[in-house]
């Protein structure tokens, strides 16, 4: 697996919560979107299984013992679908493909 | 034979008997008043409210004297009817008079404090300090209302989680946010129980403080098992 930068929000404690202060949220969902779709790239995945994403390092920061949870990763993921860089496999939006780029771009 | 006997269980059901029947009568004696009492009271009411409709018929002579004293009888029978009440006067003489005692009394103890307390803990103070006439839980939120449009130096104030506090007049939210956002520069994370002992202020209004400087932006939130930890706000302040 290719070695991923991490940005200094990783090792953030505060960054898998999602905050109440609406500027503050708008930053940090900006910078997790950016984090998945570079996680993505980097490790040439394409597949998020909302079952299986404490299984990679990405949602699961092991060592500051942080979760994010499920809820955060969905507005992370409705965002992703609102600028085309997301779309949901199946009806129940469980398993979502990540694309590196838009399907414009490519 | 007038002689009681005091021998066997006869005498003993007898005894026993006759002390529930004392019993029985002074109980009888008590309600018997109580209801006397409630029928004056209920007359009270009905009168009371004949006088508040008569009251309404005269729409909007505001501060006279009579619905002053009239507002002052509904008091004191422990009537609550504010939504007839409201439209003829802001609010009761009666707590007018006791916000105005409320700011005395409270001035200096805020100073101790840092400038805010919480209403249970005033509620506390107040009544302790009485010890006779106490106030109702009521009686002191409603005068507490009447602290602002009255100008005193201290005011009622209600955070977003719906705590109560008064808090000194001068009290500033911004300089409270600056020392937060300081500190936590300092020690890189704080909780409410830490700030509180930290500070010596409760643990009530450590968090409400947190929670503004979190309203300000300046700081934002851990939220796990463990506690709930604020950490400056990096999301903000630190251009990457």
């Amino acid at each position: 697996m290719a070695e991923i930068e991490w940005p200094w929000q990783y090792n953030f404690p505060p960054f898998f919560t999602l905050q109440p202060h609406s500027e503050t949220q708008q930053k940090q969902l900006m910078t997790w979107t950016s984090l998945v779709l570079d996680y993505y790239r980097a490790t040439k995945q394409s597949v998020l299984d909302i079952r299986e994403m404490y299984a990679t390092p990405l949602f699961n920061n092991t060592e500051i013992k942080r979760k994010l949870s499920i809820e955060v990763v969905q507005l992370i993921l409705d965002s992703l679908l609102k600028s085309g860089k997301a779309s949901p496999l199946d009806k129940s939006k469980q398993r979502w493909l990540i694309y590196w780029h838009t399907l414009d771009e490519w | 034979r007038t002689i009681k006997t005091r021998t066997g269980i006869i005498g003993i059901e007898r005894s026993l008997q006759e002390r529930q029947k004392a019993t029985d009568n002074s109980i009888s004696m008590a309600f018997q008043d109580l209801r006397k009492l409630m029928e004056m009271a209920k007359d009270m009411v009905t009168i009371s409210k004949t006088i508040s409709a008569k009251i309404r018929e005269r729409q909007g002579d505001i501060t006279e004297d009579e619905t002053v004293r009239f507002k002052s009888y509904l008091m004191s029978m422990g009537i609550d009817d504010p939504v007839t009440r409201d439209a003829y006067k802001t609010s009761n003489e009666y707590f007018r008079q006791l916000a105005v005692q409320l700011s005395q009394i409270l001035e200096e103890p805020l100073k101790e404090v840092g400038g805010m307390m919480t209403l249970t803990d005033v509620y506390c103070r107040v009544n302790r300090a009485r010890g006779l006439e106490l106030l109702s839980p009521e009686d002191l939120l409603n005068a507490c209302r009447q602290l602002a449009p009255l100008d005193l130096p201290v005011v009622l104030r209600a955070f977003d989680s719906g705590v109560m506090v008064i808090q000194a007049r001068s009290h500033d939210d911004n300089a409270v946010v600056e020392s937060l956002a300081e500190l936590l520069r300092d020690k890189g994370s704080i909780t409410a129980e830490e700030l509180a002992q930290s500070a010596g202020i409760s643990i009530v209004l450590a968090r409400e403080r947190l929670l503004v400087t979190e309203k300000y932006g300046r700081a934002c939130r851990d939220d796990t098992i463990e506690a709930l930890r604020f950490y400056p706000n990096l999301f903000l302040e630190e251009v990457s």
